[in-house]
């Protein structure tokens, strides 16, 4: 599903002497099947741009196009349908999980949604095999469940109901670097099986450059920059000036520029290039 | 200033221990680094470090003074913690009344008390803030603002228990900084609590712990050079590490394991000038 935003303003508290204007006039797209990733600074309104990604609020001004529906500040009942289409993962699923059994969990959106029980209950196998879960888990409390498979029991709750567009808000805050790449391959997995569009907020510049086609850089409710990852963290100052750091491999990439005199290009701008680079440049040495 | 004597744990009588039988010091003045995956027990052992729990078996000792439930208050004062989301323990409406919060609970006079307040602010920064509500302050200054309340306690260590995870990277860099001073112009003990090695680099020794029990010991460095073994224990080997990794597979070794890249691109600067 196509997602625009056409010169969306969203303003928090509106007409009271309280209100807040979080998103300024906000425009881009993102292709349908794109891997897109959004970040920001806290408070940059990332978060206030993805609650309009499944009508948990509309737009003050202009208009959001997410397939055939369309926000805008007019009343508006698709909301529900839109839903079954926009599935999101907020910060922290697991504070949502309530039910006894993990199965009750699961299957609560896709009652809700009145999807076929039946049919849904068949495929639960192979939703928990694609959240890296055991089959015996379903019968069991999710409170007794670790953090990490909380998070996964609640993941399996949003992606059970094959969303088109899949909305992740953080979600590997908090976990341990192997659950963290665990995590992140299992998206990569669910976005290029499913041929859905995935959109994650993150903090992590290294996973931005390595998952996503495309970046959105939010800045005070606007977008600062859209592009794809690797022509982005070249503007170093710009980012930072932002509060935003370079990954790690761009900011030893420049350093080399700097010392060693030798140039890294775009290619290399990865664990091997940088390695070959420095391999080059020794080798280079014993020769003169 | 803290030692952990032959210190088991578990929660339940019937349940199996989740520290086993662990030694530990740390020494006045030094920075230890606390590292392990989720669920290796590196909370359990910050948690015993100020008795918020106590061990089922061995001692705990503060200043040679054994921690009993008796003396726990006074421990305490001693032993700051510093946790994940600062937001769980503001209790006051504005960062003055919550900087105070402590102090008040000792019925500190409160002219000295003010003055305590305002260098604890000073030393994290946030003076000039005392009238803001801590609620509507960033992430990085919230946990600024936990740390001055700590600091007004005038304790001789902080634990900081994953007090970097919840923020972007500017204020995790900040934060960093911020206790490389208190460390280095208060001479306090900073425990710190992660699964980011790159945070480690900072430490001055680092204690692994696996499976409740210490995996490793020793420097920064010599942790590092440990290499893909840190993987089999559910961590990730820094950038600089896995970089230098793939150098040595090309035949290109340096006299020591680089901490972070600038160090490595130095040592390869120095070794072609000499070539």
């Amino acid at each position: 599903m196509d997602i625009t935003f056409k010169e969306v303003d969203y303003i928090y508290q509106y007409n009271t002497p309280f209100e807040h204007q979080a998103l300024h006039n906000l425009s881009f797209h993102i292709p349908s099947g794109s891997f897109t990733a959004i970040i920001g600074h806290t408070g940059s309104g990332k978060s206030t741009l993805i609650q309009h990604l499944n009508g948990l609020i509309k737009p003050i001004q202009g208009e959001v196009t997410i397939g055939e529906f369309t926000l805008s500040s007019e009343k508006n009942h698709q909301v529900k349908d839109l839903r079954k289409h926009v599935g999101v993962v907020f910060q922290y699923p697991e504070h949502q999980l309530f039910e006894e059994t993990v199965k009750k969990d699961i299957l609560f959106g896709p009652k809700n949604f009145g999807f076929d029980l039946d049919r849904k209950e068949d495929e639960l196998a192979d939703v928990l095999n694609n959240v890296g879960l055991p089959v015996d888990v379903l019968d069991r409390s999710p409170f007794e469940l670790s953090g990490g498979q909380m998070r996964r029991v609640a993941i399996a709750g949003v992606i059970v109901l094959e969303p088109s567009v899949l909305v992740l808000d953080e979600p590997t805050a908090g976990l341990d670097p192997l659950g963290r790449s665990q995590m992140l391959k299992l998206f990569s997995h669910l976005h290029q099986s499913r041929q859905q569009t995935t959109v994650l907020v993150t903090h992590h510049m290294e996973d931005a450059l390595a998952y996503a086609d495309q970046v959105i850089v939010m800045n005070q409710g606007k977008v600062e920059m859209i592009g794809e990852p690797k022509e982005l963290f070249k503007k170093k100052e710009r980012l930072r000036d932002i509060g935003l750091d370079i990954p790690e491999v761009f900011e030893c990439a420049n350093y080399i520029e700097n010392k060693l005199g030798v140039s890294v290009n775009e290619c290399q701008s990865n664990m091997e290039g940088i390695s070959q680079v420095l391999v080059d440049f020794v080798k280079a040495g014993a020769r003169s | 200033m803290i030692k952990f004597d032959r210190v088991s744990f578990r929660y339940r009588d019937d349940s199996s221990k989740v520290i086993n039988d662990i030694n530990l010091s740390i020494d006045r003045g030094e920075w230890v680094a606390l590292i392990g995956h989720n669920g290796s027990g590196k909370s359990t052992v910050a948690k015993m470090m100020n008795g918020l729990l106590l061990p089922s078996e061995g001692q705990v000792f503060i200043d040679d003074i054994e921690l009993t439930e008796q003396n726990l208050i006074e421990v305490r004062q001693k032993v700051g913690m510093v946790f994940q989301n600062p937001e769980n323990q503001f209790v006051g409406t504005t960062v003055l009344d919550d900087v105070a919060f402590g102090l008040e609970n000792l019925g500190v006079d409160p002219e000295y008390m003010y003055e305590r307040i305002q260098q604890s602010l000073k030393q994290v920064s946030m003076d000039g803030y005392e009238q803001h509500e801590p609620h509507r302050l960033s992430g990085g200054q919230k946990q600024r603002i936990a740390i001055a309340g700590v600091l007004a306690m005038l304790p001789e260590v902080i634990v900081f228990d994953e007090a970097t995870t919840m923020l972007d990277p500017m204020g995790r860099k900040d934060l960093l900084q911020t206790m490389k001073t208190l460390k280095e112009e208060r001479g306090l003990s900073i425990v710190s609590i992660t699964h980011d090695l790159t945070e480690a680099a900072f430490a001055d020794r680092v204690l692994v712990l696996n499976q409740g029990e210490v995996w490793f010991e020793g420097e920064p460095r010599q942790l590092f050079a440990k290499g893909e073994e840190l993987e089999n224990i559910g961590l990730e080997p820094p950038f600089v590490t896995k970089l230098y990794h793939q150098l040595k597979s090309e035949n290109i070794t340096l006299e020591r394991e680089p901490l972070d890249f600038k160090e490595l691109v130095d040592e390869l600067w120095t070794l072609h000038l000499k070539k």
